[in-house]
């Protein structure tokens, strides 16, 4: 049973993530990158780019399922580090909507209903999870640097991002080559088949956006309507099991490289569930359980089914995100991840109560 | 706390209700559990019924029908035939009267045993709290951890859902990639 985490790097990446963030500010305030920058750290500038620069640009995204994609298209405007506004320009029917995210704050602003959905997520703000993961993601994966292609008409740098554990590679990034920010992304099935893309169309690097257009304050006319506050997770692993009330039980397998991250109890119709986050630092998986037998409810959504150890399971899939559900001696299993359907199978097979 | 009526969330339910009393229904059913379990009990009623519709549409292959047609029309009807084609409304109102009134008195039934079973917790909840902690993660998207469908039958049903969910759930949300 995996409840203990994995030996900490955190300390060690905080003092990486220092000097990386540093090199990522002199790289926008206009020193040279060194020509063969390392692709490693390349990636790790990439992830704290957004956090020195700010832009405006278009942007299009796609998760693709088995036979249909979610596309939409935002125009986006980011004051560096934690404004983001994002516009929706298609679909038709999220057309004119935007949504403001402020750091660990996101408002959205639903403009036929005209109401304000407000929500809080404060994983946005968790460091420590966060350099664990940067730790992670060098550890369990190679960055492999690629030829350079041009995206929404600036010089990128790709990078593949190749499991050393699989030798798959499950992303591939291109980064701008002056500000290091990913212009484009995508993610990769295990098979290889492409499960979500992110592109700019467009972008302008430019500090002179207006603070009024990031304002959280609801527009006249407009109801707020009070979204989920996401619980702030802990670290304190064992703290947050022994909260849950009941005796949870862990995965006695998981794949090569994923680590526990972070857990929390949520209370749901009165309903304890405890949420355990591992990653590899680039994929992640939930285990989510309860002692109530409260299994998943799908609504009008059909699932797919498998069976396993005499237990039927249910599952349905989201462009690279599973989530299987299942339920055995009075504990209702949910596992959701950034892995295949067969994967996930042989975690909930290890998941033994 | 007041409780909605069930009338008012069957409204809700179908999108009828005016944008101020449907904003106000949404607010109260994310606080107040009975009257959430009175709407997903409404809810897992829908469905059923349009399932159960759904399955009836079923449309025979052409050629079959065809077939089908054209063997009837070959056939002379019997003296039996003929007399069942007769009696067929006497027999047809009573068994629809009893339909009607299973559907009238049975209802409270279906809905209460809905209610009573064990408490689901909604898919699109796991996949929410998952999306939300993951933004930890270096290389996240950072998006809104819920991309709001315009519709109210899909707000309880996550639209991320794009293998399972029906295309026309999300308003045309969806491009098909085949």
């Amino acid at each position: 049973m995996r409840w203990t985490q994995q030996p900490s790097t955190a300390t060690l990446s905080r003092t990486t993530n220092f000097a990386l963030a540093l090199g990522a500010l002199m790289a926008f305030t206009g020193q040279a990158r060194a020509p063969q920058a390392n692709a490693d750290e390349l990636v790790r500038h990439a992830a704290e780019a957004p956090r020195h620069v700010s832009y405006v640009g278009q942007m299009q995204s796609t998760r693709w399922g088995a036979s249909r994609a979610l596309a939409t298209i935002v125009r986006v405007e980011h004051r560096a580090p934690d404004d983001t506004r994002r516009t929706y320009l298609a679909p038709e029917s999220l057309y004119g909507d935007y949504v403001i995210m402020h750091g660990t704050k996101t408002s959205e602003f639903d403009t036929k209903r005209s109401r304000v959905i407000t929500s809080e997520n404060f994983s946005n703000e968790n460091s420590v999870a966060y350099d664990d993961n940067v730790a992670l993601l060098a550890a369990n994966y190679r960055a492999v640097a690629g030829p350079d292609e041009p995206v929404a008409g600036r010089s990128a740098d790709t990078i593949s991002l190749v499991n050393r554990h699989t030798g798959e590679r499950m992303m591939r990034l291109w980064i701008d080559e002056q500000t290091n920010l990913v212009l484009a992304k995508e993610s990769y099935h295990a098979d290889g088949s492409l499960a979500s893309r992110m592109r700019f169309d467009e972008i302008r690097y430019t500090g002179d956006i207006p603070a009024s257009i990031f304002t959280l304050r609801v527009p006249a006319g407009y109801r707020e309507v009070r979204g989920r506050n996401y619980t702030r997770p802990s670290t304190d692993i064992q703290k947050a099991v022994k909260s849950a009330g009941f005796t949870p039980v862990g995965p006695k397998y998981l794949p090569d490289g994923f680590s526990i991250i972070s857990a929390n109890v949520n209370e749901i119709k009165g309903i304890k569930s405890l949420h355990v986050l591992y990653s590899d630092g680039l994929r992640n998986l939930s285990l989510f359980e309860n002692a109530k037998d409260a299994v998943a409810d799908f609504g009008s959504v059909a699932p797919s089914t498998v069976s396993f150890e005499g237990h039927r399971a249910e599952y349905v899939k989201d462009g690279p995100t599973t989530l299987l559900a299942w339920h055995e001696h009075g504990l209702a299993f949910a596992l959701v991840g950034d892995l295949d359907i067969k994967e996930l199978t042989e975690i909930a097979k290890s998941v033994i109560p | 706390m007041t409780h909605y009526t069930e009338d008012l969330l069957i409204d809700y339910l179908h999108g009828e209700l005016p944008d101020a009393e449907d904003a106000r229904v949404h607010a109260h059913l994310a606080t107040c559990d009975p009257c959430r379990a009175l709407y997903d009990g409404q809810a897992a009623l829908g469905d059923l019924l349009r399932s159960t519709a759904a399955a009836s549409e079923l449309a025979f292959p052409s050629m079959i029908k065809a077939h089908v047609w054209a063997t009837i029309r070959a056939e002379q009807p019997s003296f039996f035939d003929r007399f069942r084609v007769i009696v067929r409304p006497a027999i047809a109102v009573p068994l629809a009267a009893a339909i009607a009134l299973v559907a009238l008195f049975g209802g409270p039934l279906i809905h209460s045993s809905v209610s009573n079973s064990p408490p689901g917790v909604a898919a699109s909840y796991y996949l929410e709290e998952h999306a939300a902690e993951g933004q930890g993660n270096p290389l996240a998207d950072h998006l809104p951890t819920v991309l709001r469908a315009t519709n109210t039958s899909a707000v309880h049903t996550s639209p991320a859902l794009i293998d399972a969910v029906d295309a026309a759930t999300l308003n045309g949300n969806l491009v098909t990639n085949d």
